[in-house]
């Protein structure tokens, strides 16, 4: 408690003194040690043309961390960040619990070793599924450290902003949340970088409905989550139908103001949607904007999942290419760059996540749909930004032909393909001091025990999955 | 003495408007006390909870614990009006069916919690003490949200008057039918202190409402209130007298009073219509809302067009059949077959012909409710090889030779030069959309004309009460989409056996063979009854030759009352108890359902 309070207290301090120490490393001579730190198996493998790419387990739900014993790293663990731990020479990794509306908070050492862990939101005061999230920066985005994590349960969901530095005593804090960012069924709220804009904050949020929406708010003043606008994406010829969008094709949009945002309910922010004519996407999930700074910070990446069997409407999923004009977010262009009925069930299956960097988009699948026609697991594909080509990058590794890997990871004694589901995968190079390295979040649903039941602590939530995070070496960037 | 505190509230706002302007500053326009009084009453279920309900848990006995549930139950039906109008996915999970919240595209199942789950645990014979606990939890944990929910919230007065209208139509649609309480069956109790609930928040725009007006509401309320209060047995009370003779002319009543204080009705948001004056008001449901697309709104030149297309043979593969093939408007669009025979191959399609009057007012279609819209159906049927087997993109090309056509498709769709597939689907759907008249004898006579008769009353008063037909066939349209936000639709698994005898379940398993979920294995969506006379034979397999059938497998206990072994069968396992005498009367009021004077 007390070195929260601390923390707290001299968080600005710390924050500059973050900011020194990592811009004065020039080289990786760090404390990393790069191994495997779970006792569970890693549940990924590479692809051969990505051999060189190493893979460790960082943490997984059977892990008993030292300061910690207690502590249960959840199910499905989603959107993700990591910071440098101002109060240590270590780190402060972030996990949403998707299934129990609870973000954990992990501390690693030095060597990047977790050691303890805690929620800092459980069930009750996550109030709603959380999904996918985006941890703001002053360095990035003007303005944080602030957790921005998205709830996805209904139209009455709201975006909450989590002090990553907050003591776990608040961890049922309900008035986190951040009315201004609406309400709605919400994947990820991505602030762009402070560059594409300065001088304001302007955030892309995904709607995760079968009437999808790309939403904007926009404030005219960096940091300020109360008072901005909100806008629908829609195109300039008012064409609601996604698959009207014919991939490489680029179609002019702009985004058209809700009305009586601080009062229309979730069915008036609907029939909103469809009278002013916003493409309607089959389920908007992840957003990750292109890295590098300058015009890239204006240049996005999303992904609508898919539906089956819905006329105007993605099956397989594709994503978009959101470039916003340089001198109005309220205008761009956006371009389909990959769509999964190109090759079905080989190609693209129902894209849940993209981590955008330099020169590549990383897509993660979410296979649970369970399509009839899927032939594989959910992969990580590797876009490139500048080729238009996507290769698969990284698969689940459910080694099916193992009797006692399955005996421990597949309790529901799940055959098809995509039972399992990847998180947030996210650059952590820079934090770390290691180039080309990496986070990767898994949801693998099959591996269920009794004793992952409640790790919030909450009691909410009666799912029993296990989770794990892996770290990712020599990922082109 | 049942509801101490909800009067002692009453008393409080009373005293309030009595006294005005308090030295404590309480706030006087109406949406500001509405948000204080809906605080407290949040408050007031925590303390419920905690002083009245919690204790109670570990020793308490069930005659105790079922009291004080029912009093928790009532303190939010008080407020209900308010969560389930702005935060319905919360209204949901406090007090929606005791059935698993199933995230069909992720494969997830949940299980459910709130109020209905705590009634069936504390109704049990023996209340299961560890899973009261656990699920008092969950109800916390629904209430800490509901508080963070609410106390943001900023609402205006038309939302305000459309959440008293929606609570009314709820009262008729759900309460009526025992929905939220299906285990204690003290739904008729909750009436008369609902509608008080109400009233204090209407009476706090009294300073700007003329008198008589005013008067003129509380009358009919009051009178509402008090024949519920006066007749509280769910098998005996006369429903139709009840929404004939108070519950409509209420929800006329709170009209006039939205219009005479000039509160603007809150239009193009929901399937009713903002301005409907009462739940059987003609044209109350607006088809349109069911639309996949604005452009499918139902104008007179797009039902005209699409009309065309549903008697168009050239839509199929082999030019000889269209949709009026099977849907025969003479049959309310079925085709009296046990199941259709299959254009592409030998034998017959794998299940039978529904009835498209009212399939508009669906959010999902077919009885494996596997389309979202009539569009994705459409679209299905025509390029089904045992159906219609026919090609849109190739039929768009061959009537764009049509002058005819082209005339009639640029006036429903102005400023379309070439014939686009998707405009063709939009046509049909806004064609099908526009199947239901609203004019059964039964809609007549909740809108004031001739009465039904004795037996038709007492078969809707079955049918909604002790028949619990009316807890899956909801009013007003009587299928499965839920009033009044109209937003989801629901199946169900009956357990419909393979052949009339009886002796082995329909090996179909409907929404399971496209979600492959437990609970999906043999559910089947729920259609409308109206019109139900003209369709027979009946289920989704035809195996009913005539409703009595049906009405004697339901009574019977659907699947399991028959020895099939489901664990997720929906319909009440037991016997309904229903006397041949009664299932004539449901049979009669099925009959007032029909529509009078068809419109195709």
């Amino acid at each position: 408690m007390k070195k929260h309070s601390f923390l707290l207290a001299f968080g600005f301090l710390a924050m500059a003194a973050l900011l020194i120490t990592s811009c004065s490393k020039d080289d990786n001579g760090t404390a990393i040690e790069f191994k495997d730190k779970s006792v569970n198996d890693k549940l990924v493998s590479m692809f051969p043309a990505f051999s060189n790419v190493e893979v460790y387990s960082l943490i997984s739900s059977d892990d008993v961390l030292p300061g910690s014993p207690d502590f249960i790293f959840g199910a499905q663990p989603d959107g993700a960040g990591l910071l440098k731990d101002p109060n240590s020479d270590g780190y402060i990794m972030l996990n949403n619990h998707e299934i129990h509306r609870a973000v954990s908070r992990v501390m690693l050492d030095k060597t990047f070793t977790p050691i303890s862990g805690e929620y800092i939101v459980d069930g009750d005061g996550g109030m709603t599924r959380l999904c996918s999230a985006t941890l703001a920066t002053f360095e990035e985005h003007g303005f944080g450290p602030i957790f921005l994590t998205a709830g996805e349960s209904g139209a009455d969901s709201r975006v909450h902003a989590i002090d990553p530095f907050g003591p776990a005593s608040d961890k049922k804090r309900t008035d986190r949340v951040v009315p201004a960012l609406g309400r709605a069924s919400m994947e990820n709220a991505v602030p762009l970088p402070k560059d594409a804009y300065p001088g304001k904050t302007v955030i892309v949020i995904g709607e995760d409905a079968g009437n999808g929406q790309v939403v904007l708010y926009v404030s005219n003043t960096v940091g300020d989550l109360n008072n901005g606008s909100l806008y629908f994406l829609r195109r300039t010829n008012q064409d609601p139908v996604e698959t009207n969008m014919a991939v490489g094709q680029t179609y002019d949009v702009e985004f058209v103001a809700i009305d009586n945002a601080s009062t229309a309910t979730g069915a008036e922010i609907e029939a909103q949607a469809a009278s002013k004519l916003a493409i309607q996407f089959a389920r908007v999930e992840d957003l990750d904007y292109r890295k590098g700074g300058g015009a890239n910070s204006r240049e996005l990446y999303f992904v609508a999942t898919g539906q089956l069997g819905q006329v105007g409407k993605t099956e397989w999923g594709r994503m978009y290419r959101l470039i916003f004009d340089a001198s109005n977010p309220l205008k761009g262009k956006l371009t389909p760059v990959a769509d999964g009925v190109k090759d079905p069930g080989n190609d693209l299956i129902n894209p849940d996540n993209v981590c955008a960097t330099e020169n590549y988009v990383y897509i993660q699948e979410d296979g649970d749909s369970y399509y009839p026609d899927a032939k594989h697991d959910s992969y990580i594909w590797q876009y490139n930004i500048k080729t238009g080509q996507y290769v698969p990058f990284l698969t689940m590794d459910h080694q099916r032909n193992n009797p006692a890997f399955n005996s421990k990871y597949n309790t529901t004694g799940e055959t098809r393909f995509g039972c399992w589901e990847f998180g947030a995968m996210y650059d952590i190079s820079d934090i770390i001091g290691e180039p080309n390295t990496f986070l990767c979040n898994i949801h693998p649903h099959t591996w269920q025990e009794e004793k992952f039941l409640n790790s919030d602590g909450s009691g909410v939530s009666n799912n029993k999955e296990g989770g794990q995070v892996v770290i990712l070496r020599n990922v082109p960037k | 003495m049942r509801y101490p505190s909800l009067l002692l509230n009453a008393l409080l706002i009373a005293l309030f408007l009595v006294t005005g302007c308090q030295p404590t500053a309480e706030p006087t326009d109406p949406i500001q006390v509405i948000h204080t009084d809906i605080t407290r009453q949040i408050q007031g279920l925590d303390e419920w909870c905690a002083a009245e309900w919690e204790p109670l848990i570990d020793q308490g006995h069930p005659d105790s614990l079922r009291q004080a549930f029912l009093r928790g139950h009532a303190r939010y039906k008080a407020m209900e009006w308010a969560v389930e109008y702005f935060f319905p996915f919360t209204a949901d999970q406090l007090n929606g069916a005791a059935l698993p919240e199933i995230e069909e595209a992720e494969h997830q199942v949940e299980d459910p919690m709130g109020f209905q789950v705590l009634e069936e645990l504390v109704f049990a014979d023996e209340p299961d003490r560890e899973a009261l606990r656990i699920e008092t939890r969950k109800v916390k944990s629904l209430l800490v949200r509901l508080n963070e929910l609410w106390a943001g919230h900023q609402f205006r007065p038309d939302q305000t008057f459309d959440a008293i209208r929606f609570e009314l139509y709820r009262l008729a649609s759900l309460t009526l039918a025992g929905f939220d309480l299906p285990v204690s069956g003290r739904s008729i109790h909750e009436l008369q202190p609902t509608l008080h609930a109400l009233e204090q928040v209407v009476l706090l725009w009294k300073d700007s409402l003329d008198s008589n007006g005013l008067t003129r509401f509380q009358q009919v309320l009051d009178g509402a209130g008090q024949y519920a209060g006066a007749h509280p047995d769910f098998n005996t009370f006369d429903r139709y007298t009840f929404l004939q003779s108070h519950l409509i002319p209420l929800m006329k009543a709170l009209h006039q009073v939205q219009s005479d204080l000039g509160i603007p009705f809150l239009d193009g948001v929901y399937a009713f219509r903002g301005d409907a004056r009462h739940l059987f008001d003609e044209g109350a449901l607006d088809p349109d809302f069911f639309s996949s697309n604005v452009l499918g709104t139902g104008t007179p030149e797009r039902i005209a067009l699409g009309e065309r297309l549903f008697y168009d043979t050239s839509l199929s593969g082999n030019g000889q059949v269209s949709c009026a093939s099977c849907h025969r408007p003479e049959l309310a669009f079925t085709d009296g077959l046990v199941k259709a025979a299959a254009l592409g191959s030998a034998g017959s399609l794998t299940r039978n012909t529904p009835i498209l009057l009212y399939a508009g007012y669906q959010q999902a279609q077919f009885y494996d409710l596997r389309s979202k819209t009539l569009e994705d159906q459409i679209d299905d049927v025509i390029h089904n090889r045992d159906e219609i087997h026919g090609n849109l993109d190739l039929s768009a090309e061959t009537l764009a030779a049509d002058p005819d056509f082209v005339a009639g498709y640029q006036a429903a769709f102005p400023g379309q030069s070439s014939i686009d597939p998707g405009y063709l689907r939009l046509a049909l759907s806004a064609y099908v959309r526009s199947l239901g008249a609203f004019n059964s004898r039964f809609d007549l006579a909740m809108r004031g004309g001739d009465a039904l008769s004795p037996d038709e009353q007492a078969g809707f008063n079955l049918f909604m009460g002790k028949g619990k037909c009316g807890t899956c066939h909801f009013m007003p349209v009587f299928n499965g989409t839920i009033p009044p936000h109209m937003t989801n639709s629901e199946s169900e698994v009956l357990g419909v056996p393979a052949d009339v005898a009886g002796r082995r379940i329909d090996p179909d398993s409907g929404r399971y063979l496209i979600h492959a979920i437990p609970q999906y294995a043999f559910s089947f969506k729920t259609p409308t009854v109206r019109n139900s006379r003209r369709t027979a034979p009946y289920m989704h397999n035809g195996v009913y030759p005539d409703l009595e059938s049906v009405l004697d497998f339901y009574n019977l206990g659907g699947g399991n009352g028959l020895g099939f072994d489901l664990p997720y069968q929906t319909l009440p396992s037991d016997s309904l108890g229903l006397t041949p005498l009664e299932i004539r009367q449901i049979l009669a009021f099925l009959g007032s359902l029909d529509d009078s004077t068809p419109t195709y």
